[in-house]
């Protein structure tokens, strides 16, 4: 029996009368490994601004954020397309920490977003690592909107950061190796003990299951958003997190640049406990349960994205004057 | 080798979910079920792996998140591993849309830690050629933890304290409403192994692929009670590489030994099917198999 595809195609898309959203997996792949574009729209009529969502060349435990804030944004009115690497036909699954693949598949975003949807002008939103992402596109395309959320800012401090939690992660891992009994498995890796020292020998290695070259590590190591946005004067969202609602010098020294640059700029802080650090796995066993300790931080983060979206527009008049 | 990115309705859901089919007509379908881990692509980075191999043997694959994860919207506060009713329904909406678009009936599925509990589910499928089960929580917590869930465990306590006659029989009560029981839904998949092999797979470090004594007592008491001819289509394999449930963040070399054992117990499930066990297939009950390189 011949394969129905035009059954698999019609089950791209969704509609939700319960939230008047749409989703659909657009055909248009983006970037060299054909990540998969997710649009979320609103069923009604659409406003002419859209978002693009980057994920970063670490895309951490942010999926669901991600999902949760396009699902606001276009509940908002806004059509909003987050990008999703994945498996390439030809080269397999992901499994690289890779910058310029990234930024190459958020530069399509934003394009295949304005085809797909037809909206004028489109912003770009990024947590954590998708901040640079985010940030660098919307900086060379010249964006008007940018939402960062508990963005990395310097890329040589969040390499080292990378680095460190890999050898402390390898170290556990060892530590379990001995607990258990087995010499053998006591025995860290070089690799694991000095993952800077075999990035520097092999030309790469390994963090938690991601290659990372050296090329990549220094190209990401390079970026001080603070130094590099250079053209960016629109409005921005800066959303930090912890648990006593301090500003990190970084973020603080980012929003004084875009402000010097002649931006708008919303300074967020969101106050949480952070039981697990942010983008980091967040659940947390109690007995039988498995319980998301980010849920509600998550919902926080996609309304008040979502509010900030919103308040531009009602400053802005409208192309009929409504 | 297509690529088909899908939202299969489910009851109330909507699960996003990544089918991919061999170019010629596939002999079966394989699904594959994630725990609640990270996952950095739909359905988990090792569902992703398996999918080009799978299509390469001419196997339609398809790999999904459940409701509330990743690319499913909704909101799932917690997760309880003996709960696998959504998830459940949720494997068979994307099953059903995917078996008919192919016009191919058999599966088999492919399931680690909480996705597991969730593949053994689906055993009862009459279709349903195999299971192979990644670090698979066998046992549930048992009474005193569900009960301390729901009132308070310090509720429990002061109320047992405050009772002369229940203070006396508190510790014995205690000791055997906390032991950990065998979860109904794992040892029930076993009445399915008259037509449909299941295999359970830990790794190193098993403690972290929920497994330990205890467990391996209880399969074997579960094992020992079945017909030989149904034993034999049950395995344990301890592997060498892992913790299976940590796939994600294993070397490059593991990912690939773990796939390398999960493959070919995926084709000799589909060629097993409705007949004898496959030759070659070890017995398992009580009997280890670690796997070297």
């Amino acid at each position: 029996m011949p394969v129905d595809l035009e059954r698999l195609r019609r089950q791209c898309r969704y509609e939700d009368p319960v939230t008047g959203i749409s989703e659909e997996f657009l055909e248009h792949r983006l970037g060299p490994r054909g990540a998969l574009a997710v649009l979320s729209a609103p069923v009604a009529s659409a406003l002419p601004r859209g978002w693009v969502i980057s994920p970063g060349p670490d895309p951490g435990n942010l999926r669901r954020l991600e999902t949760l804030l396009a699902g606001q944004l276009a509940a908002s009115g806004f059509p909003t397309l987050r990008i999703r690497p994945d498996l390439h036909l030809v080269n397999g699954p992901v499994g690289e920490i890779d910058l310029s693949t990234r930024l190459a598949e958020a530069d399509e975003a934003v394009s295949a977003l304005t085809e797909a949807s037809g909206v004028r002008s489109v912003g770009l939103v990024g947590a954590l690592s998708g901040g640079i992402v985010a940030a660098m596109v919307a900086d060379r395309l010249g964006s008007s909107e940018l939402a960062l959320i508990e963005p990395v800012t310097r890329g040589k401090r969040y390499m080292r950061e990378t680095m460190r939690r890999q050898a402390i992660a390898e170290l556990i891992a060892s530590a379990d190796g001995a607990a258990s009994g087995n010499a053998a498995e006591s025995e860290a890796p070089e690799s694991a003990r000095r993952p800077l020292e075999e990035l520097a020998a092999s030309g790469e290695t390994w963090v938690r299951g991601l290659r990372l070259t050296s090329t990549e590590y220094d190209r990401i190591a390079a970026v001080d958003l603070a130094r590099d946005m250079r053209a960016f004067s629109g409005r921005s969202l800066l959303i930090g997190i912890s648990p006593s609602g301090f500003v990190s010098t970084e973020l603080d020294k980012l929003r004084v640049h875009l402000e010097a640059l002649g931006g708008d700029v919303t300074l967020e802080m969101l106050e949480d406990p952070l039981p697990a650090p942010f983008g980091e796995y967040p659940f947390r066993n109690a007995g039988p349960m498995r319980i998301d300790t980010r849920l509600e931080l998550d919902q926080r983060l996609a309304r008040v994205t979502t509010d900030w979206a919103g308040a531009s527009l009602e400053a802005e008049p409208t192309e009929d004057g409504a | 080798m297509n690529q088909f990115p899908l939202f299969v309705e489910a009851g109330n859901d909507h699960v996003a979910s990544v089918l991919t089919v061999p170019e010629d007509n596939p002999r079966g379908v394989v699904i594959t079920l994630p725990g609640t881990g990270r996952h950095d692509l739909i359905g988990s980075t090792m569902c992703a792996h398996l999918s080009q191999r799978l299509v390469e043997r001419g196997l339609a694959h398809v790999r999904l998140d459940y409701a509330g994860v990743g690319d499913s919207p909704g909101l799932v506060p917690t997760w309880v591993l003996s709960d696998v009713g959504a998830a459940s329904q949720q494997a068979r909406a994307v099953l059903g849309v995917v078996t008919e678009a192919l016009g191919v009936r058999r599966f088999v599925v492919v399931g680690a830690c909480y996705g597991s509990r969730v593949a053994l589910s689906l055993v009862s499928d009459p279709d349903c050629c195999g299971a192979v089960c990644l670090a698979t929580p066998v046992l549930d917590h048992g009474g005193f933890a569900r009960v301390s869930r729901a009132v308070g465990e310090r509720t429990v306590f002061s109320y047992v304290r405050s009772h002369v006659a229940l203070r006396r029989l508190a510790g014995p009560l205690r000791r055997t409403l906390k032991a950990r029981k065998p979860a109904a839904g794992v040892v029930g998949a076993f009445d399915y192994l008259d037509r449909a092999a299941i295999t359970f797979l830990y790794g190193r470090f098993p403690q972290e692929d929920h497994y330990n004594r205890q467990v391996r007592e209880v399969l074997d008491e579960a094992v020992v009670k079945l017909p030989p001819e149904r034993r034999e289509r049950f395995e344990l394999r301890m592997l060498q590489w892992g913790p299976l449930s940590k796939f994600d963040i294993l070397p490059p070399e593991d990912k690939e030994e773990v796939l390398n054992v999960v493959l070919p117990l995926v084709d000799e499930a589909f060629e097993d099917v409705g007949g004898s066990p496959a030759l070659g297939r070890p017995a398992a009950s009580g009997v280890f198999h670690v796997v070297k390189p």
